[in-house]
């Protein structure tokens, strides 16, 4: 592995977002913390839990092999998983309640965990999985779509029962993305978009605080200090943070003005304490992962290792770029977090899954590369050298990367 | 192909997520920079210390002490019962009270003013969210009544409302000062930082011209005449000649401006520059000084009093005692009323009214105290034809006491109309400098020595001497001064019936080199006596006498032979 490999790369990467992470949870949590519990450390030591189980995790699963995985009869039981702590979340007694919503399971005060987070995943690696079973029938419409889709429906119905519209939401989103990078066709997704369009507007319409949220985005300032009040300290948070900002753990916003400074709203205290540099430096190690996920994906030449690190790439860029847009104002205010620093632990945990499987994939492919000296793209290239390890080229006729690798 | 269009669209966005990050963060920085700091910092008042206010001599007659009072923010109270009931036993107060003040929506109510040492570590020691203790200042007056209608009172929060405390607010109150806390999201003050902090600028001392001595014993002296005359009100001002400052000043009834929340509007009236009267006898002096500056009659002139009855047009006029030839002196010395009616013919409607413009009668003085009333002298040319006789005997003309008080100090001093002063120097409450006030008003001299010192002041000393003011006279010293009986206006019945009179004297002494002038108006006194000479006179002889000698003792004090002599 070089440095210059995606996998160097990207633990690079992650690695610096999970030390920004943790800085900006100790900073935004504690006077927070302070306040109302007298303990500062609390949210941090949470974190922290997370972060090491997540970096447990994904070490395994680069030490296993994400190819472990791969078997459906596996995935069906990740659904259902995801689909059990789903429903257990509904229960009360099961599920506890934050911010008028059940998303919680909580094990005692400090171990909590979200099973909207293990959906997300979940969906993913079914979603490859099946891609892959059926790789060369994903361009049907019952089995390339509609039982794929069946699963992301439930998921997402669940999710937004609890409820949690923006998961949920961002959830279907993701779901689609995979299948049309597994090979679904277009025009089902587009119909399937046009019909759903509605739907979104009924289930906005039937929940008053939702339709409120959606006003108080529109105009945040007619009601400042209520609907409005988040998004405006959002804003003033990173408006008042400038260029170069106030100076890591000098930010004010974090001191009870802000609602979920360590959550949801963490890239608020880190563009008032870190300015526009630091959130734009932020945004860019987000865009670089991404990147370096494609370069995962595109290196991959089995069927579930692209479209799982396609998958997991999209999960990490997109929920990143969810997040910031709602502290921007650029959504509705949701509670997505932003992988790796918000506070919680579940979504770091998951977030170091998701790279795990990324990392999984890279290094299968990069050892080959190595065991023949440079990456198999540029191999091909050059031409003549022969693949040192038989790998299953014969794939779906539907899907861009095979279709990209026999141009070449 | 398709992943390549999901990362560039996701690039797409982060691109405008960037646009919009860089129009928050940099464009619209200063905006959000003020709504931050607007959120972050609240300004906290440090009320400055409001000015104290003090007699010649330094004593305090009105200051303020340190207490403090306890408020409360309603809407950072959540358990309104709970808090209600434990500042309700801290305080001594009602529970129901309380709670009904912090159901009120407002982000700022008292919940007790001015409370003691025990009660301020008691809510201290509760330690309430939302609760708080403002440092405040409590107006005290330590005389109690002594000089209340001057010095006025101030409201609970500190803002003059009448008398001095109202004319030199601005001065007394200071400017506040002000610090910065930072507070948190749920409005709580959580540290203090070296943010910028203005120290108040204290309010200003104000030293008056009033001896708190003299004061006292005019105040004393005033309450014995007020006492036994049972009157409806009753005046007394000592003025030093030489400089128009007051030196004693009061009236009757009076009140305690620590308690003035008890007091009625008439007893806080400061009844010696708000109220005129018609002066009645003591404007004599004034008339005839007025009219001898003038030229228009001679002091030595001999006038035909007609033997106690004389008529005019339809009216009659009446004298106490008849009189035959009389003087145009001694005609004031036995204040004729025949008399004073044919030099008034004598001198003409323009002649009288020119005199008594020379005393500015009909304008106020200017003193610096609120509420001052100027008096009312109507232009000659709507005169009656009895209006010239009837001024000359001090009706149809009013004035208020400090105007009277003011006229008679230009005959003592030599001819001299001074501005009346009550205020000497304001001392800066920041650095303590010292500011006089007007170094001595230059005034103006009205009347020439000849007439004021040469004639007036003999004329005057025979009043007290052989006259009407035997009362006034002061063993040791020669008294100058006037006696006034004047027929009170029944307001009912139109004219002068039988609403009582307004008795009055003015005096000063010594005659030659005068060191105070007194007036002492006693308003409608019962139990038969209401002669000016009677009522009015003995109250200036004893407030002469005493402030005299009160004067003397200093003045040997001061001198160190006096000292042995004084206190061996």
């Amino acid at each position: 592995m070089r440095l210059t490999d995606p996998s160097g790369l990207i633990i690079c990467l992650v690695t610096a977002l999970l030390g920004i992470g943790v800085l900006m949870v100790y900073s935004s949590d504690w006077a927070s913390s302070m306040g109302i519990k007298g303990d500062g450390s609390a949210a941090l030591i949470r974190h922290m839990i997370g972060l090491l189980i997540g970096v447990g995790i994904a070490v395994g699963i680069v030490w296993l092999g994400y190819w472990r995985l791969e078997p459906v009869i596996i995935a069906y039981i990740l659904l259902g998983l995801a689909a059990v702590g789903l429903i257990l979340v509904l229960i009360p007694g099961i599920g506890s309640i934050h911010g008028g919503a059940r998303r919680w399971i909580r094990f005692g005060a400090l171990v909590g965990f979200q099973p909207s987070e293990f959906a997300k995943l979940s969906m993913i690696l079914f979603l490859a999985s099946w891609a892959s079973k059926n790789r060369d029938r994903m361009h049907e419409l019952v089995r390339g779509f509609l039982i794929p889709l069946a699963a992301v429906v439930g998921l997402t119905g669940l999710t937004v029962l609890e409820p949690d519209f923006g998961t949920a939401t961002f959830m279907a989103i993701l779901g689609m993305m995979v299948l049309a990078v597994a090979g679904a066709r277009w025009v089902y997704m587009a119909i399937t978009l046009v019909v759903t369009a509605p739907v979104l507007c009924v289930l906005v319409y039937l929940e008053p605080y939702r339709m409120k949220r959606l006003l108080a985005f529109m105009d945040p300032w007619g009601d400042s200090s209520g609907a409005g009040y988040h998004l405006i300290q959002s804003w003033i948070a990173l408006g008042s943070g400038g260029v170069i900002g106030k100076g890591l753990g000098a930010g004010y916003q974090k001191l009870l003005f802000l609602p979920e400074s360590s959550g949801d709203f963490v890239f608020a205290v880190l563009g008032e304490e870190l300015g526009f540099l630091g959130a734009f430096g932020l945004m860019m190690i987000f865009g670089l992962l991404t990147w370096q996920g494609l370069r995962v994906a595109l290196m991959a030449k089995d069927h579930y290792g692209r479209v799982l690190s396609l998958g997991v790439t999209f999960m990490l860029g997109y929920q990143a770029a969810f997040n910031m847009a709602v502290a921007l104002g650029c959504v509705p205010t949701k509670g997505i977090a932003l992988p790796f620093i918000s506070s919680g632990g579940s979504s770091v945990l998951s977030s170091l899954v998701a790279v795990g499987l990324l990392l999984s994939v890279a290094r299968r492919y990069e050892s080959e590369a190595v065991f023949v000296g440079r990456p198999w793209h540029q191999e091909m290239r050059g031409g003549g050298i022969v693949e040192p390890r038989p790998v299953r080229l014969s794939l779906g006729r539907k899907t861009s990367i095979n279709r990209k690798m026999r141009r070449r | 192909m398709r992943p390549y269009v999901f990362v560039i669209a996701l690039f797409v966005i982060y691109l405008v997520l960037a646009l919009q990050l860089g129009r928050v963060q940099i464009l619209e920085h200063d905006k959000y920079q003020k709504l931050a700091d607007r959120q972050h910092y609240k300004r906290v008042e440090i009320p400055a210390h409001r000015g104290s206010i003090l007699d010649r001599s330094g004593k305090i007659l009105a200051h303020s002490i340190e207490t403090h009072s306890i408020y409360a923010n309603p809407q950072e109270i959540e358990d309104k019962a709970s808090v209600s009931e434990k500042l309700a036993s801290a305080l001594g107060l009602d529970v129901s009270r309380i709670q009904k003040v912090l159901d009120k929506d407002k982000k700022f109510v008292w919940i007790k003013r001015d409370v003691g040492k025990k009660e301020v570590q008691a809510v201290e020691e509760l330690d309430l969210a939302g609760v708080d203790i403002q440092q405040e200042g409590r107006r005290s007056y330590p005389c109690g009544k002594l000089l209340s209608q001057v010095l006025g009172f101030v409201d609970v929060d500190g803002k003059g409302l009448e008398g001095l405390e109202l004319a030199f607010d601005r001065e007394l109150t200071g400017r506040p000062g002000y610090k910065v806390v930072n507070r948190d999201g749920k409005q709580r003050v959580i540290f203090k930082t070296e943010n910028p902090c203005i120290p108040p600028v204290n309010g200003d001392n104000i030293v008056l011209t009033v001896d708190l001595a003299l004061q006292y014993i005019l105040e004393e002296e005033l309450d014995k005449v007020f006492e036994h005359r049972k009157p409806l009100s009753a005046t007394a001002i000592a003025m030093d000649p030489a400089t128009g400052e007051i030196l004693a000043l009061s009236s009757r009834p009076t009140f305690d401006p620590n308690f003035f929340t008890l007091s009625s509007a008439d007893q806080r009236r400061n009844r010696a520059i708000t109220d005129s009267y018609e002066p009645g006898s003591v404007i004599k002096p004034l008339v005839v000084s007025g009219v001898l500056q003038q030229g228009l009659i001679s002091s030595k002139e001999v006038i035909f009093c007609h033997n106690g009855v004389y008529q005019i047009g339809r009216r009659t006029l009446r004298d106490v005692h008849p009189y035959g030839n009389l003087t145009v002196e001694e005609i004031v010395v036995n204040s004729s009323n025949i008399g004073m009616s044919k030099v008034a013919a004598k001198s003409g409607d323009k002649g009288m009214y020119e005199a008594l413009r020379l005393f500015d009668l009909g304008r106020p003085t200017g003193i610096n105290l609120p509420g001052e009333a100027g008096g009312m002298l109507r232009h000659y040319k709507k005169w009656t034809s009895y209006s010239g006789a009837s001024i000359a005997m001090g009706y149809e003309v009013t004035a208020t006491p400090l105007q009277m008080i003011t006229a008679y100090c230009a005959i003592a001093n030599g001819g001299t109309l001074l501005k009346p002063k009550i205020i000497t120097a304001t001392v800066d409450g920041g650095d303590g400098a010292t500011k006089k006030l007007s170094e001595r008003a230059p005034g103006r001299q009205i009347l020439a020595r000849d007439v004021a010192a040469g004639v007036m002041t003999p004329v005057l000393t025979r009043v007290v001497d052989e006259g009407t003011g035997k009362s006034a006279a002061v063993e040791g010293y020669k008294v100058a001064g006037k006696t006034g009986t004047a027929k009170r206006i029944d307001t009912t019945a139109k004219g002068y019936g039988n609403a009582g009179y307004v008795s009055s004297f003015i005096g000063y002494a010594p005659a030659d080199k005068p060191r105070i002038c007194v007036l002492v108006m006693v308003n409608k006194p019962s139990g038969g006596a209401y002669y000016g000479g009677t009522v009015a006179a003995p109250v200036v002889g004893e407030i002469l006498r005493r402030s005299l000698n009160h004067m003397e003792s200093i003045a040997g004090l001061s001198d160190g032979s006096g000292i042995n002599k004084k206190t061996i």
